[in-house]
């Protein structure tokens, strides 16, 4: 039933590909990339970032790096024959990082052999934990790397705009999904149809493609069915302020459950510091620079969370208060 | 949790099934500011007039469990009767089932077509279960004043309100043996399971052998009773609301594609409830089972 990119979605060896995505830029996605992976090698993991921002990237940037000769476009354009060869160290153990592609406009939409090629790269990478760093947006390059990652984590920041991208991006990559793995034509026209949102068929939600699917076609319903309960994207809050903006991934994991009819895991969240924002400017690493600052500590629960696959509990947050 | 259209009264105000009023209250005003569209959880989420459904399935929810009596029949009804001790023989006949409380009343013969009624209440059983424990009677009597946590009127009338549960504050000596506070276990201990097997097959019950004494209660083999029957898994989802593909995995075992514990054990009793099997049991041996399958491949 799934594809084969999706299906393979664990990297060689049982090692896990985490993906970072956002509906909208500016919501810290590169920032929790570089803190996640840091956190992670600092529990003695082997990990390796991978700038998949195509477009605009600048992860090296979030670890206090300069500019990086080799990237991911050497690799894509031909000119390193091996991933490996676009590797650089960086100043944190057992973390490695692999630039994105920061100068060719149009290595932003890789042809589809070659989008599959770097897939297959990246999934062999040789690491405990594949961390890749996607472009904002919807654009299927970016849904296809988050389809395709062991733990797909979303990015928000507590503000309407960022929280509308948010949930059309969700929809974006679950009708994605839903029409790469169904092999009926007509369900494929039939989610084709669904993307509008003012589609006649009233269809706009995965719960309403869902029943639709059902109707025409039970058995493939039932698969799909199957298929979207095993996925659980999980949602970082950045930036909170106050308890409210903390409570607000329950209501967003809560909302979009029984609204949208999809399961959500809501991983953690960061509190705002101008300590992140100072170390940006300083070119540092903030998890690294200042491991005890609260930043440090928010992104340590969050990687507790995702390696154990638990969440966040409603109970600890108020008991903490 | 499940969508708002499938979802149960409880998953609706996301409470637990033995939550406090007060809790519910809290919780009803939290999902309604929730969907007051102002709320920024929701920015951009819900198209206009979905929202209106959604509220007033809310607003439903709330009517229902916020009065005693309606959360009473509702609990019986839709198999959450376990989780509030209290429960009382009749509001669930009354209120889940009226047919089955005319004959019960009437003292009529068990209805022809003993399908769905019958079996969606399972207090209906409590009667033979109260002369399994002999001391109940003795206590009732003496102690027919309201009950710890009721929240109806007081006990019913003619009927002795539900002996466990009544026993402590007369006898202190039962006090070991109470289960106490939110969360409680069925108040009995192992089912009597022939009589709950005959009321549940009622007059055809030569010919189905239930799964019940000796037999084991997985998957399979409910399903084998269900299909002796022939009940359809799309009546029972009709009836309860489940997902049709739920109660598959269900009969099949796909412990992996199953909601987790806290909402499986109400789709387990339900599901017993519908095909007329004993549903605590079905309930324990089909969530150890789930938990034994699930520790094995993890």
């Amino acid at each position: 039933m799934r594809p084969l990119n999706l299906s393979e979605g664990r990297a060689a060896g049982g090692r896990e590909i985490w993906a970072v995505g956002s509906g909208k830029g500016g919501t810290g996605k590169s920032f929790l990339t570089a803190s996640l992976g840091i956190a992670l090698a600092k529990l003695g993991k082997t990990v390796i970032l991978v700038d998949a921002d195509l477009g605009g990237a600048n992860l090296h940037t979030c670890l206090g790096m300069g500019a990086i000769k080799s990237s991911l476009s050497d690799f894509i354009q031909g000119r390193a024959d091996a991933i490996t060869d676009v590797m650089v160290d960086t100043p944190i153990p057992h973390l490695k990082l692999i630039s994105g592609a920061h100068d060719i406009l149009d290595i932003a939409n890789p042809t589809h052999h070659r989008k599959q090629a770097l897939m297959r790269a990246i999934r062999r990478l040789d690491f405990d934990y594949i961390l890749l760093d996607l472009g904002a947006g919807t654009a299927f390059n970016t849904l296809d790397f988050f389809l395709v990652a062991n733990k797909a984590i979303l990015t928000v920041l507590p503000e309407p705009t960022s929280i509308e991208n948010a949930y059309r991006f969700i929809k974006a990559a679950y009708f994605r999904y839903i029409k790469t793995v169904a092999r009926e034509l007509d369900i494929r026209r039939l989610v084709e149809e669904s993307m509008d949102a003012r589609n006649a068929m009233g269809i706009r939600t995965v719960h309403d493609l869902l029943e639709r699917v059902r109707q025409q076609n039970p058995e493939t319903g039932r698969k799909l069915a199957e298929d979207l309960f095993a996925m659980r994207p999980r949602l970082v809050v950045n930036q909170v302020r106050t308890l409210d903006d903390v409570t607000l991934g329950f209501s967003m994991r809560s909302s979009v459950e029984k609204y949208f009819g999809i399961r959500m895991d809501y991983a953690g969240y960061v509190e705002h510091d101008d300590l992140v924002w100072r170390s940006a400017r300083e070119r540092k690493a903030v998890v690294h620079a200042f491991p005890y600052a609260s930043p440090a500590r928010c992104v340590d629960r969050i990687v507790q969370n995702l390696v154990k696959d638990t969440q966040l509990e409603l109970d600890w947050v108020m008991a903490k208060q | 949790m499940t969508h708002y259209k499938e979802a149960d009264y409880y998953d609706l105000l996301e409470v637990r099934p033995d939550a406090l009023p007060a809790e519910i209250e809290e919780a009803y005003k939290r999902q309604m500011e929730l969907l007051s569209g102002e709320s920024l959880a929701t920015y951009g989420l819900f198209v206009a007039d979905d929202v209106v459904h959604f509220r007033q399935r809310v607003e439903e929810a709330h009517r229902v469990l916020s009065d005693p009596a309606r959360r009473r029949a509702y609990d019986a009804a839709a198999g959450f009767a376990d989780a509030t001790a209290e429960a009382e023989p009749e509001a669930a006949v009354a209120a889940g089932a009226p047919e089955a409380l005319v004959a019960h009343e009437a003292g009529a013969a068990p209805q022809t077509e003993a399908v769905p009624q019958a079996e969606v209440v399972p207090q209906a059983e409590v009667v033979p279960q109260a002369e399994a424990v002999p001391q109940a009677e003795a206590v009732a009597e003496a102690a027919p004043v309201a009950p710890p946590v009721t929240m109806s009127g007081g006990p019913p009338e003619g009927e002795a309100p539900e002996p466990v549960e009544a026993a402590p504050p007369a006898e202190p000596a039962q006090e070991p043996l109470r289960v106490p506070g939110p969360g409680a276990l069925p108040p009995f201990g192992p089912p009597s399971t022939e009589a709950t097997a005959e009321a549940a097959v009622a007059p055809d019950a030569g010919a189905v052998k239930p799964a019940g004494d000796g037999e084991r209660f997985d998957g399979p083999a409910m399903r084998a009773v269900r299909e002796r029957k022939h009940i359809t898994l799309s009546s029972i989802s009709q009836n309860t609301r489940i997902a049709e593909y739920y109660l598959e995995y269900i009969e099949a075992e796909r412990f992996d594609s199953l909601p987790p514990p806290i909402y499986l054990r109400s789709y387990v009793r339900q599901y017993a409830a519908a095909i007329g099997v004993d549903e605590d049991r079905a309930v324990d041996e089909f969530l150890a089972r789930y938990n034994d399958g699930r520790n094995g491949k993890s």
